[in-house]
Order: C-alpha cells, then structure tokens, then sequence
C-alpha cells in the first residue's frame, strides 16, 4: 500500500514559565515526544491515549494548527516541514479536521449553508451557481436534508451539528481526515449513526482517516490499525485484531482491561493501574510508564525504551520485548 | 445484606413550568433501592434521570421546577413532606450525592480537609480534633495516597481522579444509608474509571449502604450495578436485575441502546443506530414516547400510552408488544 502521510521524529514542547515574573528558566510541557508513524491510503488509523497524551497535539500537528518543534511530516512524498504557510495552504484541501464539540467549532451567526460554502470559496473551487448545488449534495451525503440549509446551528441537535462538521470537511474532496474525538460528545444511539457514516464516507471517497480518541471501543470498531500514546510517546502500534487479543505493552494491557464490557457476565482479570498520568513538564525517568507498571525493572528506570518492530504488523515500545 | 428497602419512590413527576409549557422532565417514575445494592438508571441526555436524582434531595430549582405528584419514601418518612429544615438535616447526612464534575462543588477557596470537617462538625456535632481524625480515615478509606499531607490542599491542586475521590470521602463522611451517584466517572480516563468503580464497589460491600448509580454508559452499568432502571423521555421504560436486562432486554428501546454499542464482542461493519432523536419533551407524542423511533411501532402504540407491567418474573418494561411477540421478533432478527 502507498504511504499518504509519513510522520517521524515529531515533537512539540510547549513553553512555560516557572517561578517568578522575570524568571529567566523556561520548562517545557513535552506534549508530543519524538512520534513516528504512517498512514497508508485508505486507511484509518486510531489514535488513542488518556487526556494529557498529547492526541490532539498530533493531530493538530499534522494539519499545522501548530508548529512542530521538530520532526518531519511528510503527505504525499512532499516534506511540510520545509515549507512556508503559502506553500502549505494548497495542502489544507487534502487534509481536513473534525473537532470533539460541534457547538463550539461552527460559528453560531452562520447559516448552514454558508458554513459549509465557506471552504468551498475560500479555496475557490467553485462559483454562483455550483456552490449551491456542491452544498445540496453534501448535505444529502451526510444525511442532512439539504432543505436545512438557510438554518443557524443552534436550531440543530448534536449529532446533526456533527455532521455539518463532517459535511464542511468533506467540502474540498479531502484525502485525509482528522477527526478528533468526533463522537465522544454523543449520546450512544447517536454516536453510532455518526460512526456509521464515516465508514459510508470512507468507502464512498476513498478517504484515509486519523481517528483520534480516548474510547477504544469506538477506535476498534472504525480503525484498521492503532496506535496508543503514554505521556507524549507511542508505546504501541498494532493491527486492530493483535491489539484487543494480545495487547504487548503493560499499559495497553491496563487499558484494555479497564474498559467496561456491556456483559454483567464477563468475568475479567483487571489490570488495576496505580495512580494516574504524570505531569509532562516532569515525565518520568527512563520509560514514562514505569511508575505505574508492575513488571519496572532497573532498566525501565533508566533507558528510555524505543518503539522496536516484534513482528509484520506490530511494534512496542517496551524492555520485555 | 440486602432485601431491606432503602428508598422507594413512587410515581415521581417534577415537571418545569417554562413560557413555553410544561416540560415533564420526569414523568411517573417508580423504583425502589434495597440496601447493599447498587441501581444504575441509565438514558442518554435529557431521559430525566439526573432531574430524578436531584429530586430525591429535593435539590431541583424551583422556580421552573417542581415536583408535582408521588411519595419518596425513605427510612419511614415521606421526603416530600419534610420541611426545609427537616431535609437539611437528611442531606449529606443521610443521603449524600456525587456529581460528574467535582470541582464545581467543591469550594475552591477552602482546604478539601476543612470542607469535610464542616460535614462533620454540623451533621454529627464532632470537635474539631475528632473531625480531623475521623477525615484523615476517610481519606485513606478512599485511597488517598500520603493523607496526612492532603488534608491541607486546595481542590485545584488535586487532579480529576483525586477530587473525585475527595468529593466521595466527603460523601461518605455521615456513612449515609444511600449514596447517589450522577456520572460520577464520566469526566475521568477509563483506568482512572475503573478505580472509582472499585471503589464503590467496596462502598457497596463494607458499608452495606444503598447506591444510585447515574449513568449514559451500559459497560458501567454491567460492571457494577445489580438492578437497572432504563428512562426514556422522562419515563421508566425497563426494569431489572442486570442480568436479565442485558441477556433479554425487553423494551425496543434497550434493545437499541445495546445494538448501538461498538464492543470488541460483536464486531459488525455496521453498527445498528437507533433511527431519529429523542423527542421534544414540550411535544410529548400521544401514545408511547418512544413510538417514532421504534422499529416494531403498531398503531396501538401511536394511539395509547403502554403500561408499566411485568413481563417475566421481576422484569418490567413499558411497551405494547407482549413477552409472547417479543420472544417472536427476538426469533425473527
């Protein structure tokens, strides 16, 4: 399969300042700590981590909502980093993003029809006429009757605010989605109707998503491969079926098996972790899980473990393996 | 032990009268909790189950609000018929609640220690060193690490877990007969969520004390409750121990929630959403509330409202479709 987005290296710290007003020492918040990953066409990678992961960062990295520190992004074999905002812009048409709260990402003195417009003129693709019509059929893909249009968002419940989100993503025909935690403001049979329509879309565009998300039921049920972050670090990337019947990293483990299972009969051995995720001005030494992991050895303490390939279609970034 | 009925409400309506109309945010709702139990009601936002909760304490702004009809019948006295001060001294006492978001009610400008202490020293009438003892037990009965340390923080420098945790410590303060929980893990990760559930879980177990569990997510439902009351659009539409409700769900709409769940067990390409909104409760259909979104809808439905009755043997559930049919559409699908 072709590689559509290559990522290594990537960081970004985030300033701040500690102490006193004139203070000269900076710390940084280390959100995103050397990443690396790929997404192929077509594909729907997950991306799942507790708050404070560093997620969002990613994916707002990708999209340069924010600027790297350091690192390399590369869509389509052409290297973003090295390029200036002007360069970028023609790049922002294939790579759309979703945001988690559909209330506050569409602006409430919009009509609809105007909100989904805007991308469309902005990127001058199309004029008069064909801009109507381009927001009709939109409005129909999403499942919106396009008889809506002259509406305000407020008029709209959640799942149809999501989905004029979706509908403004898809505007510009996009070749990469990032959708940041696009259901988890949803109720459940909401949700679900929601998740149904980015697979049609998928299908239906041919499109490659980067889902973002802290619920690994939804993850599983959409992405093909996924990848979990700890404290700004993958700690392990999987094909979605190795991952839920044999998670390799100890935190994988506990994540899985934190997971409420909707069957009073499931009887599980619950990985209990202690305490919770560090501050990331502070990571720990070494590897960043290894306060809470009950196999920590010496090592762990002290070497930062590297996301190492086990087999075809997996790595982990742990000592034990 | 269980089988001793802690709380028993019946018949529940607290409506809010808005320039609009009235919304019948809870509208009949029946249920009953015994002690050493834990009863989740579960719905998606807007079903009524927090304005239920909060009805129980009394604690719904009134203005708009106002609890119009029933009886909440708890340790022999009808909570409806208190006066203020009476109920005060239920609060917190005898009944204490937990909220999705700690910090909106914990004070920001006062040591988490002292606000616990303030529960003490009025409920129980303790002195302050008493008080101090009894909260630094507390804290360690909710796994606190380093206690002694903590009881002089301010709620910011907790994290989401540890004020959840102190929000618990100060409701267990007066060991009260019933705990109410609304979306008590809903703000928190997953592994910090599952740490929670243990811990009531342990509340559940050594206190014997009865828990309402407020909540939109059926995985927590299944991992900690033992009885289940659905709502849906103010109203009760299933009831049962949390087995049968997951092996045979009865009501339409309880099938739809589970359907809906993406799970690693049942792995589709496509999930089965329940068609549509809940409905505008200023616009409550005639028939069953839950008609234009089901998927076994009959004219009987859209005409009269369903009963509340048994289906099968402790399992109630609002719906016209009979055991008998329902056996005959679970067969079919």
């Amino acid at each position: 399969m072709e590689k559509l987005l290559e990522v290594a290296g990537l960081k970004k710290y985030f300033p701040i300042r500690k102490g006193s007003l004139f203070s000269r020492e900076t710390k940084y918040v280390r959100a995103v700590d050397d990443v690396s990953f790929d997404i192929h066409k077509g594909e729907v990678l997950g991306l799942v981590g507790e708050s404070g992961s560093g997620k969002t960062t990613t994916g707002r990295l990708l999209v340069r909502l924010l600027k790297a520190t350091e690192g390399d992004i590369v869509f389509e074999g052409k290297d973003t980093q090295a390029m200036t905002d002007a360069q970028f812009r023609p790049l922002r048409r294939d790579m759309q993003f979703i945001f988690q709260d559909p209330y506050s990402s569409l602006n409430p003195r919009l009509t609809v029809a105007h909100a989904i417009a805007e991308p469309i003129r902005l990127h001058g693709v199309a004029t008069g006429k064909e801009v109507e019509e381009r927001v009709g059929d939109l409005m129909n893909t999403v499942g919106l009757n396009p008889r809506m249009a002259s509406r305000y968002p407020h008029e709209f419940s959640g799942g149809q605010r999501q989905r004029i989100g979706i509908a403004r993503a898809l505007a510009l025909n996009p070749k990469l989605i990032i959708a940041d935690e696009p259901v988890s403001a949803l109720d459940v049979s909401i949700q679900a109707q929601v998740l149904n329509l980015l697979h049609r879309l998928r299908d239906e565009f041919g499109l490659s998503y980067l889902f973002i998300a802290h619920d690994l039921n939804v993850v599983q049920h959409l992405c093909e491969r996924i990848a979990v972050m700890y404290l700004g670090k993958l700690v392990e990337v999987a094909d979605r079926e190795s991952l839920y019947a044999e998670p390799l990293h100890p935190y994988t483990q506990a994540l899985t098996s934190a997971i409420p299972v909707p069957n009073p009969r499931a009887k599980r051995d619950r990985v209990l972790l202690k305490g919770e995720i560090p501050s990331p001005v502070n990571p720990p030494s070494g590897c960043h899980f290894h306060p809470r992991c009950q196999f920590a050895t010496e090592q762990c303490r002290q070497v930062v473990p590297t996301l190492k390939k086990v087999n075809a279609t997996r790595s982990v970034a742990c000592h034990l393996y | 032990m269980t089988g001793t009925p802690s709380l028993n409400v019946v018949n529940l309506k607290t409506h809010f009268f808005i320039r609009e109309g009235v919304v019948r945010a809870v509208d009949g709702v029946s249920f009953s909790v015994d002690q050493g139990e834990v009863l989740g009601i579960v719905g998606e936002s807007g079903c009524g189950k927090s304005i239920t909760a909060r009805s129980i304490l009394r604690l719904v702004p009134n203005p708009p609000g106002r609890t119009v009809d029933g009886r909440i019948e708890f340790e022999g006295k009808d909570l409806l018929e208190l006066s203020e001060s009476e109920m005060r001294k239920v609060r917190g006492n005898r009944i204490s609640m937990i909220f999705q978001d700690p910090m909106t009610y914990l004070n920001p400008t006062m040591k988490v220690g002292d606000q616990i202490t303030e529960v003490l020293r009025l409920h129980l009438d303790m002195n302050e060193t008493q008080a101090r003892a009894r909260t630094l037990e507390l804290f360690r009965d909710v796994n606190i690490p380093e206690p002694e340390g903590r009881l002089d923080n301010y709620p910011h420098e907790f994290s989401g877990g540890m004020r959840q945790r102190v929000m618990i410590a100060m409701a267990l303060a007066c060991e009260p007969g019933l705990l109410i929980a609304d979306e008590p893990t809903t703000a928190l990760d997953v592994t910090v969520q599952a740490q929670i559930l243990d811990l009531l879980r342990r509340i559940r177990d050594d206190l014997n004390s009865a828990i309402i569990l407020i909540t939109h997510d059926l995985g927590v439902v299944a991992e900690i409750c033992d009885k289940v009351v659905v709502m849906y659009a103010g109203q009760v539409v299933e009831q049962a121990n949390v087995y049968d409700l997951f092996d045979e769900p009865k009501h339409p709409y309880t099938r739809g929630l589970l359907d809906s769940l993406p799970t690693p067990e049942h792995r589709v390409d496509q999930l089965k959403p329940i068609p549509g909104q809940p409905p505008d409760l200023l616009r409550i259909p005639k028939g069953c509330n839950f008609a234009p979104r089901c998927a076994y809808c009959m004219q009987k439905c859209i005409d009269e409202e369903p009963p509340f009755r048994e289906v099968a043997p402790g399992h109630m559930s609002r719906c016209w479709l009979d055991s008998v049919t329902q056996t005959a559409v679970a067969a079919a699908e």
